[in-house]
């Protein structure tokens, strides 16, 4: 057998090989049931710890190119809020977050009957400099301005749910959905001059969570999301906490993905995750005929060797 | 500081600052910033090379020491109750002037992309089909964009131009966008399968360490090593428990490491800026 072509597997057969494991994953897929990780089951008991009175800030800081992680950690976010009866904002450092994350929110509100203005509020896109976050310190319904859908001057006036909200320590939450270095903003500026401290939460792409270990381990983050499969599992704890309310009545019926108006991330992360799966298995069953390539090469080389050396 | 107080008190600080009500003051404030530019940039152009040179740096330095004066100088009680020092009262107008400022810097880019493509596309350079493309998609989705939200109608123009963006953007650039980052899934798995290789005992960890991890998140792995008890001794041995120990007790110190390093890194970069050490391109160019 030719152990050196395990080595040197054409890259297209890989792309191949991987295209038709996505195509049939996506086809047939499934709603996975996994081990819900730790960080995700902290940051689910942060939101349900917020108390009645604070709005939960959720940022959108991402962009299409991260919507199957991104878009999913948002809604999964929201509907958690919305199912909690959690007064929420939405709002983004990235102009295209903004958009999709109002997207998203209309979307989920109008699912569970939630009024704009009264129980959520969108205040758009936000320009990411110094200037904006030392605003926000001060004043946070004067550093954002407006909302977003109705372009009225955000103040208690305007909108109720805005009554207790002046200082960032006001927030009973911030979960910060984001595919950039956004977070480290608002833990570097705006969270040490808040006491309490400001609770912040993050929900990032998979390849961004190993940099955010050291803020969960001092606290400065309650909880964390990391890419698809912190979603999937964050949406496993809300459909669990989804059933148990429709089934005392409190709601009408479950979320039903398939009628989203967001057509691009109709799949639930649950389903996408079945996908993520497969895909795994491939890149590690790769990784092992490469290596079992390499080794018994490596071994008939040395092996070769000494038969030459002895005569 | 006195006179900043005197400022405030008269309220011509916030008079300065204040969104504009009236078009008369709209047109005064347009003329004099006509008037300001044209005097700037016609002084610029007039000012020798050393001169640019020291009111870039004395520019530079004075912003800078705006937020070393904010975050550092003593706080005490503020009028309306709150903490902070003196600088803290004009944080909300030097957010906005800011703001302003980069609502320019993209308008300056917007013109030189327009000045790169245009030439190219006039002059026929090679790749011009590609600044064509760049113009039509500029200029539809601008179009496109402002008719729709300028409206905010259901029907008519406005309607029709709202449906035409919603394709555009919903349509065509979520999509093209998710399948150009999509493609990245095929690199990895042809760049790991390629990369992952126990030539030395940190490449065999390294692998190690990437197999747990990636199999401590997918169901495949979990249900591999579900037959060890969650409260047995042995327990740390599931993948997804050695995957999040990797992640808590190996990645954390390290990555841990990395931030001080970086952030001792940028402190420095950010003093050799704000002085107007580091000789960047203005620099080398003016003399």
């Amino acid at each position: 057998m030719n152990w050196q072509a395990l080595q040197n597997i054409d890259r297209r057969w890989i792309y191949l090989t991987l295209g038709v494991v996505f195509i049939i994953s996506l086809i047939m897929g499934k709603a996975q049931t996994g081990v819900i990780l730790p960080t995700v089951n902290d940051l689910y008991l942060a939101v349900e710890n917020v108390p009645a009175d604070r709005i939960i800030f959720i940022n959108t800081t991402f962009a299409p190119n991260t919507l199957a992680e991104s878009g999913n950690q948002a809604r999964a976010i929201i509907r958690h809020a919305a199912i909690s009866r959690h007064k929420f904002a939405i709002m983004a450092v990235d102009p295209q977050g903004a958009n999709l994350g109002l997207i998203i929110a209309k979307d989920v509100a109008k699912e569970y009957n939630l009024k704009y203005g009264e129980d959520w509020i969108s205040f758009g896109y936000q320009l990411p400099v110094m200037a904006f976050y030392k605003s926000f310190n001060i004043n946070v319904l004067e550093a954002v301005k407006q909302d977003a859908v109705q372009g009225k001057a955000a103040n208690a006036e305007n909108f109720p749910m805005l009554a207790n909200l002046k200082k960032p320590g006001d927030i009973g939450l911030m979960v910060e959905v984001s595919a950039s270095n956004s977070l480290f903003d608002w833990i570097q500026i705006v969270q040490p001059t808040t006491t309490p401290r400001l609770k912040l939460g993050y929900a990032c792409t998979g390849v961004m969570a190993s940099e955010a270990y050291p803020y969960l381990d001092s606290k400065q983050l309650v909880g964390m999301m990391p890419g698809l499969k912190g979603a999937a599992d964050y949406e496993q704890l809300v459909d669990e906490k989804e059933k148990t309310l429709v089934a005392a009545g409190v709601l009408q019926h479950p979320y039903e993905s398939d009628k989203a108006i967001i057509k691009y991330i109709v799949s639930p992360a649950r389903i996408l995750m079945f996908t993520q799966s497969n895909a795994h298995v491939v890149v590690i069953l790769l990784i092992i005929l490469g290596n079992i390539g390499y080794l018994v090469t490596r071994y008939r080389a040395k092996k070769k060797q000494l038969e030459e050396a002895a005569g | 500081m006195t006179i900043l107080n005197e400022l405030q008190g008269a309220g011509e600080l916030e008079y300065l600052f204040s969104p504009l009500d009236n078009t008369r003051d709209f047109i005064i404030v347009v003329l004099a910033m006509i008037v300001f530019f044209i005097i700037v940039l016609r002084l610029l152009n007039h000012l020798p090379p050393v001169a640019k040179k020291w009111l870039t740096i004395i520019c530079t330095f004075l912003a800078g020491l705006f937020f070393i004066f904010e975050y550092f100088w003593p706080t005490s009680e503020l009028p309306d109750g709150s903490r902070g020092n003196w600088v803290t009262p004009m944080q909300e107008p030097v957010s906005n002037f800011v703001i302003n400022v980069t609502i320019w810097m993209i308008f300056l880019g917007v013109i030189s992309l327009c000045y790169v493509h245009g030439k190219r596309l006039f002059s026929r350079l090679p790749g011009w089909h590609n600044s064509l493309a760049f113009f039509l998609a500029f200029i539809g989705m601008t179009v496109v964009g402002l008719v729709s939200e300028l409206g905010k109608a259901d029907n008519g123009i406005t309607g029709t131009m709202s449906v035409i963006y919603d394709s555009l953007y919903t349509g065509l650039l979520v999509n093209l966008d998710s399948a150009m980052f999509a493609l990245l899934a095929f690199y990895i798995a042809s760049a790991s399968y390629r990369a992952f290789r126990v030539r030395t005992v940190e490449a065999a960890l390294l692998m190690i360490s990437a197999l747990v991890i990636m199999l401590g998140l997918v169901s495949f792995g979990i249900a591999a090593t579900s037959f060890i008890p969650v409260d047995s001794h042995f327990a740390i041995f599931r993948l997804e428990q050695l995957s999040t120990w990797l992640m808590q007790y190996i990645n954390m110190p390290a990555q841990r490491a990395v931030t001080i390093g970086v952030m001792v890194g940028s402190l420095a970069m950010a003093m050799r800026l704000w002085l107007s050490l580091e000789r960047g391109a203005f620099f080398s160019q003016e003399g």
